[in-house]
């Protein structure tokens, strides 16, 4: 352990000697501060409620606890009398069960009460079908998991069976718990004073709503800007859609995408400069193992790595939240996401240093199979898309595509992956929902599993190599 | 027990036979020298009793444990040649790094760092980063690093390389220091007179194997050598002293017998003196190790391929005699 730390604080050394720190720290500086230039306005309550609060149709049966949703026609929500208060919201919630009169009448469970009643209970009928790739997902970046997993079976929830009786019997406090959860599952505002207050008509229900910090909520409508200048008004964005973006696509997407690219060039050159004759004899000599000696010194990148992105992400994370209230931890996956992927090409950058001794050869082979991967990936998604619309008879290549896809480490698997958990750190559990239907997560095992193995596998052969080595 | 103990050693590096079938035994204490041309092998050697290279065959014992174990390296110390230490280190902070993976302490290392700067004359310079050093206080620094640490063994690789004469001296003397604490010193170098300055023993190496080993004195007295030079104007009688049985080389000035075995210059200058010549000096003239050197290199150079078998025979009698 003391060997490791001294070898750490050496490598530490040699960093900070060079320019890489000071490179590293800026991009991540940069990074940081351009996210902080991020503004985050909220919309209009008159504009937004109003629009919005019609959502409040679809609900999560099992209490909000079921992975499906479900919805009862018939029931429509309107917000009037709506006062703002800074980011509180004060407003009439009025509920209309708009179902044919002659229906009601006739003995058939009233739909605001059924809605209710219904999210009480677990799902009634849930039926699998299987969705093709593509289709649904077809925009989103990624999809190239293997064609067998990516044919999903998608739960469909249909209303929970409700009857007349069941109905009746709703209290009004179940009917304030009701509503009170619907301001969590489609706002993500947990803190709302809800009351009844009575009205003649039947079929009518007025809730006197005090909904503390909706307009600062992850499911209100924020448009962006940058420094002053305005980006559009999207003003119909939820705020947690719009910060997951800038999570997913700006910080862990390009930003990460840099920052790998940039470590991969900067610490390229570390295990070469070790490997040097006159150098290594030096530390070799000395009461360390040579594989050990090795492994510290991937270790000791990997670190510095560690430490980079925790900087990066950790300010990052710390200027969204100071600019737009969210503060979920989730997005701190991002840190070990970007390490995982570091540490699959630093073990390989590691490889070819041993066996070519260069700097040069390990960045630009590095690069390389880092493209490689990347373009497996893209060319995978295309062909599924291709076979999902029948276009051509693309068989042959498709396969050999699935194999490689397969075989090789799914690095791009690891930002879907971590884009799943961030997610759920900024959508609304209604959002979260729907994400769910559309996009299938890879397997964490095969993601994981198959990184990890590639790692192991090119350090053991990069250990081999380098004990039966001489000098 | 040996400190260093070689047996029968062989190196193959792909198709390069770098040692072949070297045995040799350093003993506590000593100033062992190795002493060969450029790709004899000295280095190769000294990385297999460090575990840097491999064996290819036989047998290498350090500080009675196999050669290349980590724990022995800890009471090793090791100047490699051509070494490039990193140069984002100051001279102090990189023996601090080796004094902890020797496992030093810090209050250890702290006391020992200084004194040893102080011993190579880096004391000023210790806290500058060594890519500003000049090569012979690099030098210094790799002298410093291979004994910092309290080693019982040291291995220099070409410990003068790239240092003046004054600093050459006072390396000397360094070594010398050392061996009075009771180190045992192991030199390669292909500089016969340090060699000759330093060591107690010297090995010679030639193209993977060793063809000498003895003190320096033995090796420098195995042809005993005198001068001899008569009375101006008088003739050397060159012809009754080789009557006697000696060999006689003249030169302008003097004449030069090499002894055989069994001979004695007495003989000699008794003839002399009782046939009236007048003597006027009389030299033992040691060979240097250079020359014994330089003869054994053309000797091997001149029945090099049948050299192999001889030396390869006498080692399998000495074994058989053990
Ligand atoms: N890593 C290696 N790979 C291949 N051949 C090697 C290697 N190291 C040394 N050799 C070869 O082994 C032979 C002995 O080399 P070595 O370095 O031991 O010689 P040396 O006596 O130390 O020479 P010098 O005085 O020049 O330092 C040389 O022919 C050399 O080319
Ligand atoms: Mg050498």
């Amino acid at each position: 352990m003391r060997t490791f730390v001294s070898i750490l604080r050496d490598s530490f050394r040699e960093a900070v000697d060079g320019f890489v720190i000071y490179i590293m720290l800026a991009i991540s500086v940069l990074t940081i501060i351009v996210v902080a230039c991020v503004g985050y306005q909220p919309a209009e309550a008159e504009v937004h409620l109003t629009k919005s609060i019609k959502g409040f149709a679809v609900f999560i049966p099992d209490k909000g606890e079921s992975k499906a949703i479900s919805a009862v026609p018939g029931v429509q929500y309107e917000a009037t009398s709506i006062k703002v208060n800074g980011k509180d919201v004060l407003f009439d919630l009025e509920v209309t069960s708009k179902l044919d009169p002659g229906i009601l009448k006739a003995g058939f469970p009233e739909p605001f009460r059924t809605a209710v009643a219904g999210w009480m209970k677990k799902p009634y009928k849930s039926e699998k079908r299987k969705i093709p790739p593509g289709v649904l997902r077809g925009g989103r970046a990624g999809g190239d998991t293997n064609s067998d997993a990516t044919l999903k079976e998608l739960e469909i929830a249909l209303a929970p069976e409700v009857s007349a009786e069941e109905a009746a019997a709703i209290t009004d406090d179940q009917m304030i718990e009701f509503i009170k959860n619907q301001f969590g599952a489609h706002y993500g505002c947990t803190d709302v004073k809800v009351r009844r207050r009575s009205v003649p008509e039947a079929g009518k229900y007025i809730f006197e709503i005090e909904a503390i910090n909706l307009r600062g909520s992850r499911g209100w409508g924020h448009s962006l800007s940058f420094l002053h200048w305005s980006l559009g008004s999207a003003a119909d964005t939820p705020l947690g859609l719009v910060v997951h973006v800038i999570e997913d696509v700006l910080v862990n997407g390009i930003g990460g995408a840099v920052l790998l690219l940039i470590s991969v060039i900067l610490t390229s050159f570390f295990i070469p400069n070790m490997l040097r004759k006159g150098t290594l004899d030096l530390v070799v000599s000395k009461p360390v193992g040579k594989v050990q000696y090795l492994i510290y010194k991937y270790l000791g990148g990997l670190i510095f790595i560690t430490l980079v992105s925790t900087i990066t992400i950790g300010g990052v994370w710390f200027v969204i939240g100071i600019r737009s209230g969210m503060w979920d931890p989730r997005f701190l996956i991002t840190i070990p996401a970007l390490v995982l992927s570091f540490a699959l090409l630093y073990s390989f950058s590691t490889l070819i240093a041993v066996l070519t001794r260069s700097a040069i050869a390990s960045m630009l082979l590095t690069i390389a199979f880092t493209f490689g991967l990347w373009l497996v990936g893209y060319i995978k998604k295309q062909l599924d898309v291709a076979k999902v619309m029948g276009e051509g008879d693309l068989d042959g290549v498709s396969n050999v595509f699935d194999i490689l896809n397969n075989v090789l480490p799914r690095y791009k698997d690891l930002d879907k992956l971590t884009s799943k958990v961030t997610s759920e750190g900024t959508y609304t559990p209604i959002l979260l929902r729907f994400q769910d239907m559309i996009i299938e997560p890879p397997s964490y095992f095969g993601v994981l599993g198959i990184t990890l193995a590639y790692i192991g596998g090119f350090l053991a052969l990069a250990s081999w190599r380098h004990a039966t080595r001489d000098g | 027990m040996s400190v260093i103990e070689v047996k029968d050693l062989y190196k193959r590096y792909g198709g390069i036979d770098a040692l072949r079938g070297i045995s040799l035994q350093v003993e506590p204490g000593q100033i062992y020298g190795l002493l060969g041309q450029n790709g004899a092998g000295k280095s190769t050697m000294v990385k297999i009793l460090l575990g840097i290279v491999r064996i290819t065959s036989g047998d290498a014992y350090l500080l009675g444990h196999p050669a290349g174990t980590t724990e022995v390296r800890k009471r090793v110390g090791y100047l490699p040649e051509d070494h490039s230490f990193p140069g984002y280190h100051t001279g102090e902070s990189l023996l601090h790094f080796y004094g902890e993976l020797y496992g030093m302490n810090r209050a250890d290392r702290v006391k020992r760092i200084a004194e040893s700067l102080d011993i190579v004359g880096l004391a000023k310079r210790g806290r500058s980063k060594i890519k500003t050093y000049s090569k012979g206080m690099k030098q210094r620094l790799g002298i410093a690093q291979s004994f910092f640490h309290d080693p019982e063994v040291i291995f220099l690789d070409e410990p003068t390389d790239g240092v003046d004469p004054v600093g050459r001296k006072e390396i000397r003397e360094l070594l010398a220091t050392l061996k009075d604490e009771g180190r045992t010193i192991f030199v390669n170098s292909h500089l016969l007179q340090e060699i000759e300055l330093m060591c107690d023993r010297v090995a010679i190496m030639h193209k993977g194997e060793i063809v000498r080993t003895g003190t320096v004195a033995e090796l420098t007295k195995t042809v005993e050598r005198f001068s001899i030079s008569l009375a101006p104007g008088t003739p050397f009688p060159a012809a009754e002293v080789k009557a006697l049985g000696f060999n006689v080389e003249s030169d302008d000035e003097e004449t030069h017998i090499e002894l055989k075995p069994g001979q004695s210059i007495d003989t000699v200058i008794d003839h002399l003196n009782a046939k009236g010549f007048r003597l006027r000096g009389v030299r033992e003239s040691k060979q240097s190790l250079e020359d014994i050197f330089m003869e054994l290199v053309e000797k091997a150079e001149r029945g090099s391929t049948k050299r192999g078998v001889r030396v390869a025979r006498a080692v399998s009698q000495t074994r058989r005699n053990d």
